[in-house]
């Protein structure tokens, strides 16, 4: 199933959003880049646990924003993006 | 795997350039294949060699040609993106009669139809930038 | 080309017209897959949708227009464009005020038309 890879915070982009209306609990999300700032909005959050979506943050890109990540979350090194993408495919890129 | 990138955008107005260098050397690094890399839209300024990166910065256009040329990866420009940007090969800057040619080793310019073939004879397509 | 596969590629524009060159480089994309023989489609996201929008007209700007090239679209071989009908609806949009023909999808027909994918690529 579909990788969806976040590089834009939610009020940067509409994309999150966009995503967030048609995706399944089977399609996967990573948050890379300003994307990672997505992890600071509590609703949005909420919406993808409800929703029981796997999410997926770049460690390096939250670390990069003095985002903490939480015991909620996973993160994953560029290594695990890469095996993400192995394991769900295609894979998109959000603007 | 085989895998092939997109990038969209420059090395240094967006972070999606740099992105796509960490993520081809994990691809690398786990023992798939890389095959391609296609630059468009300001994607293309990576393949100048005419950038000059500060001694503390990363340069990010150099990493790419090293890569591509320990790993034998295709790193393509989009020639309509190129020339718009003035980013020329030494065939190019002859047939539009211009004085100088500015493209890095090894990057080479050619048309659109190299991404969508990438798209089809590769398992994995990721793009960054956007 | 040296394959004979026939693959299912999405293309995705989620940018407006005009101000990136973005749809004329995807364009420029999505006719040569269909070219090649691929079954590709077409998915108007967010602002992409304003991409269709009837009476542009950008005669005093110096970019190409590109609304003559989703025009012939169809002549190509390229029939399935997409737009989600949610997103049509947040702008205050109906199907006619679009210069072409869309297939207006529910975000349960869009999760669908995702899973048929092999690969997508996004201008």
């Amino acid at each position: 199933m579909t990788l969806h890879i976040i590089t834009r915070s939610d009020s940067q982009s509409q994309s999150i959003h966009h995503c967030l209306s048609f995706i399944g609990k089977k399609d996967t999300l990573l948050f890379i880049e300003d994307g990672t700032y997505c992890i600071l909005n509590n609703a949005l959050s909420d919406a993808l646990q409800n929703k029981n979506i796997q999410c997926y943050y770049l460690q390096a890109d939250l670390a990069a924003r003095g985002l903490a990540a939480n015991s909620d979350i996973e993160v994953v090194d560029y290594d695990g993006f890469v095996t993400l993408t192995e394991n769900h495919h295609p894979s998109q890129t959000w603007g | 795997m085989k895998f092939a990138l997109h990038i969209t955008c420059s090395p240094y107005s967006k972070q999606g350039n740099l992105s796509g260098l960490k993520f081809a050397r994990a691809v690398l690094e786990k023992g798939h294949t890389l095959t391609r890399v296609f630059f468009s839209s300001d994607g293309v300024h990576t393949g100048s060699q005419l950038t000059v990166i500060p001694q503390d910065e990363i340069d990010i256009p150099s990493a790419w040609s090293e890569l591509a040329t320990t790993h034998n990866i295709e790193l393509i420009l989009c020639i309509s993106a190129c020339l718009k940007r003035g980013l020329l090969d030494q065939d190019e800057a002859e047939r539009y009669e211009k004085e100088a040619s500015n493209i890095r080793q090894p990057f080479v310019i050619s048309g659109l139809g190299q991404l969508a073939e990438a798209a089809i004879t590769n398992d994995r397509l990721v793009t960054f930038g956007v | 080309m040296s394959t004979n596969e026939t693959k299912n590629l999405l293309f995705v524009f989620d940018k407006p017209p005009h101000s990136s060159p973005a749809a004329k480089e995807g364009l420029d994309a999505i006719l040569t897959a269909s070219a090649f023989g691929q079954n590709v489609t077409l998915l108007l996201m967010g602002d992409g949708v304003f991409q269709l929008l009837n009476n542009q007209d950008a005669s005093h700007l110096p970019t190409k227009n590109t609304a003559s090239i989703f025009q012939a679209l169809e002549m190509y071989g390229i029939e399935n464009i997409v737009t989600p009908s949610e997103n049509l609806k947040n702008k205050g949009l109906s199907p006619s005020d679009l210069s072409l023909h869309c297939d207006i999808v529910d975000n349960i027909q869009l999760a669908k038309l995702y899973v048929k994918q092999d690969q997508i690529l996004s201008f």
